[in-house]
């Protein structure tokens, strides 16, 4: 026997008992002991939960809003309509991987100027951790230059010449807090609610509540550049425990949109056709058998992919855009970039496309090398993107697509006003540390105020003084756009009702026009 | 007529009154009390201007188009000073000493703050000349850009044309004129306007590049506006270090200026063919609002005020499978609500006409609709055009044209007009003037040329116009990296 038969007969071997462990009832007591406790206790602990449930069953009564009954596992994408009137009907999140520093564009520290090259007061560092910040660092002045721009008198730096013309069009949050103070962790925190692993996406959620009303497309998209994915993987995009069909759907800038979309040579559409309908007709049969609702994602995500086929490639070509706007966003066609993606996106939305998410790797600017010096290769950063997030503005605005696309855009923290000093000797380039206290978002369209700035932060930008916000209440606000109440939008696991927002957010009203 | 003379007199009792007051406290000191036996005189005076600046004013608040708002406040806090001016005669008649400062501290209050808010409504507006400037070509024919004197053939032809009205010899807001090289450079109350070589802080430029619904933008909205051209070349000058004597070759210019010079040539000889409509040139922003609606944050049009707030009966449900069936996306606006929205994404390029045709099944409850890349008949149209409960309507990058558009002139609830990327002219949009509750217009890519942009603001006063076709300039660190 070759070395290949013996690998194949292994196999079959595995498979048959994996089979026969479906079907020996001394498997089954074996493996369901535990399972059948935990029943049992969640049964007589029922009680605990009731009130939170009578809410839950109050709302879907009253709005007639309930995506667990109206989830059909053969068609999950279907569009549903929000509890409430949506402000807006698709997301495109912009999310600067590895945090930029606000302090070199928006927050604009005068005082922190004179304080650039002094120790740091000690009182800033008492009983604070950094990522890297040891002993006494010294402060560091804005590396920028500040202007007040538009009618708003918004503070845009330098940096961002282009999208120094939106002040007007944007509301800042000016004093964003978050309690992690690595890249993983508070991205996750940022898009999951949590910083732990396991929880689904705000992508996620928003297509299990809402669908998307694209068939043809996925309806949470994701797209990233910068050379790198962000630093929490593809856990910032992942379902958690919603059916897996509502994890991100990851599409490329380059080369195919998705992988292997294309047939490979030799095999037309119509054998593809005959071969996804065998694949669905033996799935089919497995869901008879074992009634498992994933199975009929499963059996869906095949016919999107084949819908696909046809649609993807004329969505995602940006190269039949005209000149002139790949020259409004500065695209570099063929390559990874985040110009190209920011016009993918408007593209997507365009076609109906519920949520999507472009990350753009970084920013993470701490001045140990000269690429992530906030006076060399951060610079470059800002010069990569400033174009491009104004150009997908406008363009955004004069299709008339603004006012039901929400537009945010931010990093998962923020940047010390001190200078980092790794492992207590200054970096040779100018840099800052993480930093969680105080940073800067801001949103555009779908419902959002224009030229409108909320929070505060002190003199020199390092904790919020007024209209402090944290990640849940940026979820609860995204949501409330979509037109859901994140209190009470909710998915049954492990015995407990599970919401975006856990226990806390509030919908930031000051900001929602 | 009567109205025209409020901005006249209106300074005749602010200055009454307040010399009324200032005589009054002057007169406190023993030296100066013989002032005093003027103060009912000029009292008098004052009630009577203030009497006849309340009429007159009461007179134009009605003929011209102020911010509600506003208006109402300076009315009231106008006729509140009249009545003051009597109280205080009042009380200077019957001698009652502490009654006379209460009032004249209350009537200086009061002349301030009527004369602020005066002053806030006429701020920037034009209003008194009759009849705005017509946006006309601000250059003739220039055969060779390069060889043009830079100042003379064309900073002064643009200044001449688009701002010398307000700021020239006739008039100079804000202390400023532009008609003359000294003038120019002199600048205006707040200091010079013009810094050469710093476009940047140069506050002309700043103003130019203010987006359109900016109270500073200049020229104000309803005035003849600069092409980007325009601004970019004004933009080069000023860089260039303001030649007032040179000729184009002989100042300094990038490959980029140059391109900026070219495209101003070409705008030059291509006026009266066709142009870009003045609104829509390409800065953020400057699309057609309408100015003066109040400082601060401007108004948001949302997907959730335009659900009518009256209920309605819920649709057949049989109508609303057939429509999904053939690939329609039919929705609630909310999952309580028994309005519709239909979109038709996923049903192709031909929208057939029997699927239009069902949609007056559910005319009572359909009020969004979004048609995108699609090819109808004239027939699917005037379907369309029955669907009187509409207060959004999308249908771009259609076959949408001056004749099947009359179709849509019935539909009296819409707010939400996006027919972007259709070829529709000037005379099509004609037959939409009908539309009273028209709140936004989205006219991007559409067949309009730049002599229809006024005709376009006189169809649609109170209608937030978008024409897009907005552009970036490309910045030299668009292209380079920092090493």
């Amino acid at each position: 026997m070759t070395r290949d038969e013996l690998h194949a007969q292994k196999l079959l071997k595995e498979a048959e008992q994996a089979h026969l462990q479906l079907h020996t009832r001394r498997h089954f007591l074996k493996e369901s002991a535990m399972g059948l406790g935990a029943l049992a206790i969640g049964s007589l602990l029922g009680g605990c939960g009731q009130p939170a449930l009578d809410k839950l069953a109050k709302e879907a009564a009253n709005t007639g809003f309930d995506p667990l009954r109206d989830f059909d596992p053969a068609r999950p994408l279907l569009p549903k309509a929000p509890p409430f009137t949506a402000r807006a009907k698709s997301v495109i999140y912009l999310h600067m991987a590895g945090a930029p520093s606000q302090l070199e564009l928006f927050d604009y520290k005068p005082e922190l100027m004179k304080m650039d090259g002094q120790d740091c007061p000690p009182s800033l560092l008492e009983g604070k951790q950094f990522a890297f910040i040891t002993g006494v660092p010294k402060m560091l002045g804005p590396q920028a230059t500040f202007k007040q721009r538009g009618e708003s008198g918004a503070w845009i730096s330098d940096h961002l010449p282009h999208f120094s013309t939106m002040a007007d069009e944007v509301s800042f949050l000016k004093a964003v807090t978050t309690d992690q103070f690595n890249h993983a962790p508070a991205q996750l925190l940022m898009h999951t609610g949590t910083p732990r692993l396991g929880r689904p996406s705000m992508g996620s959620w928003v297509t299990y509540g809402l669908g998307t009303e694209n068939q043809n497309l996925p309806g949470f998209v994701v797209l990233t550049s910068g050379g790198s994915f962000p630093d929490a993987g593809k856990s910032v995009w992942g379902s958690g425990f919603l059916p897996s069909v509502y994890q991100g759907v990851q599409c490329r800038s380059e080369g195919d949109p998705v992988l292997f979309i294309n047939d490979p040579k030799g095999m037309s559409r119509d054998l593809r056709k005959a071969s996804i309908e065998a694949i669905n007709q033996a799935n089919a049969a497995t869901y008879k058998e074992y009634q498992d609702p994933e199975t009929l994602s499963r059996i869906s995500q095949y016919e999107m992919a084949f819908r696909m086929q046809i649609t993807a490639p004329e969505v995602m070509n940006i190269n039949d855009e005209p000149d002139y706007i790949q020259e409004m966003y500065g695209t570099q066609p063929g390559k990874s970039c985040f110009a190209n993606n920011a016009l993918l996106a408007r593209k997507l939305v365009e076609k109906g496309v519920r949520y999507v998410q472009l990350f753009d790797w970084g920013w993470d600017a701490h001045g140990d090398n000269a690429g992530n010096s906030l006076n060399l290769g951060i610079i470059n950063k800002y010069r990569s993107v400033d174009k491009a997030m104004t150009a997908l503005l406008l363009d955004l605005k004069q299709r008339g697509l603004l006012d039901e696309t929400l537009v945010v855009w931010g990093g998962e923290f923020g940047r010390t006003p001190m200078m980092e000093n790794r492992n207590g000797v200054q970096n040779p380039y100018k840099g800052r540390d993480h930093h969680t206290d105080a940073f800067t978002l801001w949103m555009a369209g779908g419902g959002i105020k224009k030229g409108f700035t909320y929070g505060e932060t002190d003199e020199i930008g390092y904790s919020p003084v007024s209209g402090k916000v944290e990640a849940f209440d940026i979820q609860a606000t995204i949501l409330h756009l979509m037109g859901i109440n994140h209190e009470t939008f909710t998915y049954p696991f492990q015995g407990r009702p599970f919401r975006l927002t856990d226990v806390g957010g509030r919908v930031i009203e000051e900001i929602v026009a | 007529m009567l109205g025209s003379f409020h901005p006249v007199i209106v300074h005749l009792p602010i200055g009454f009154l307040l010399l009324a007051i200032l005589f009054q406290w002057i007169g406190r000191r023993a030296s100066y009390a013989h002032l005093r036996l003027s103060v009912p005189v000029i009292l008098v005076l004052g009630m009577i201007s203030a009497l006849l600046a309340c009429l007159t004013g009461l007179a134009i608040s009605g003929s011209a188009d102020y911010p509600e708002e506003l208006l109402g406040w300076h009315q009231w806090m106008g006729i509140g000073t009249t009545l003051l001016s009597l109280g205080m005669f009042w009380a200077v008649q019957r001698k009652e000493a502490r009654m006379t400062n209460l009032f004249s501290v209350l009537l200086l209050a009061g002349v301030t703050v009527t004369g602020h808010l005066g002053g806030s409504l006429t701020h920037g507006e034009d209003f008194l000349s009759f009849g705005k400037a017509e946006a006309k070509p601000a250059l003739g024919p220039i055969a060779d850009i390069q060889s043009a004197h830079a100042y003379n053939d064309l900073v002064q032809p643009i200044f001449e044309a688009r701002c010398v009205s307000c700021h020239g010899s006739g008039k100079q807001k804000g202390k400023l004129r532009l008609d003359q090289p000294d003038f120019i450079l002199n600048g205006g109350e707040d200091g010079v306007v013009v810094k050469a070589g710093d476009a940047e802080n140069s506050e002309l430029i700043k103003r130019l590049l203010l987006p359109g619904d900016a109270k500073k933008h200049m020229p104000p909205i309803r005035e003849a506006q600069l092409t980007d051209t325009e601004i970019s070349f004004l933009h080069w000058w000023v860089r260039a270090g303001l030649g007032f004597k040179q000729l184009v070759k002989d100042l300094p210019q990038s490959a980029e200026d140059r391109a900026v010079l070219n495209a101003l040539q070409q705008q030059s000889q291509a006026v009266g063919e066709e142009g870009e409509p003045a609104g829509a040139t390409g800065r953020p922003g400057l699309s057609g609002t309408k100015a003066g609606a109040g400082a601060g944050v401007k108004p948001v049009f949302t997907l959730k005020n335009a659900v009518p707030s009256e209920t309605v009966k819920a649709a057949d449900p049989a109508i609303i499978d057939r429509l999904k069936v053939n690939g329609a996306v039919v929705l609630p606006v909310n999952a309580s609500s028994n309005y519709l929205s239909v979109n038709f994404v996923t049903v192709g390029k031909q929208v057939p006409d029997s699927l239009l045709e069902l949609l007056a099944d559910i005319r009572e409850q359909l009020i969004w609709l979004k048609l995108d890349e699609v090819e109808l008949t004239s027939a699917g149209y005037a379907a369309i055009g029955k669907l009187d409960k509409l207060t959004r309507l999308q249908i771009s990058r259609a076959n949408l044209s001056d004749e099947t558009i009359g179709a849509l002139s019935g539909l009296k609830n819409l707010q939400w007009l996006n027919i972007a990327g259709s070829n529709v002219s000037i005379e099509g949009l004609r037959k939409l003037s009908s539309l009273s509750g028209l709140q936004q217009l989205f006219l991007y890519k559409g067949s309009l040329n730049s002599a229809d942009w006024s005709a376009l603001q006189q169809l649609f006063p109170k209608v937030q116009i978008d024409t897009g076709n907005y552009r970036l300039p490309l910045l030299p660190g668009d292209t380079s990296l920092v090493k």
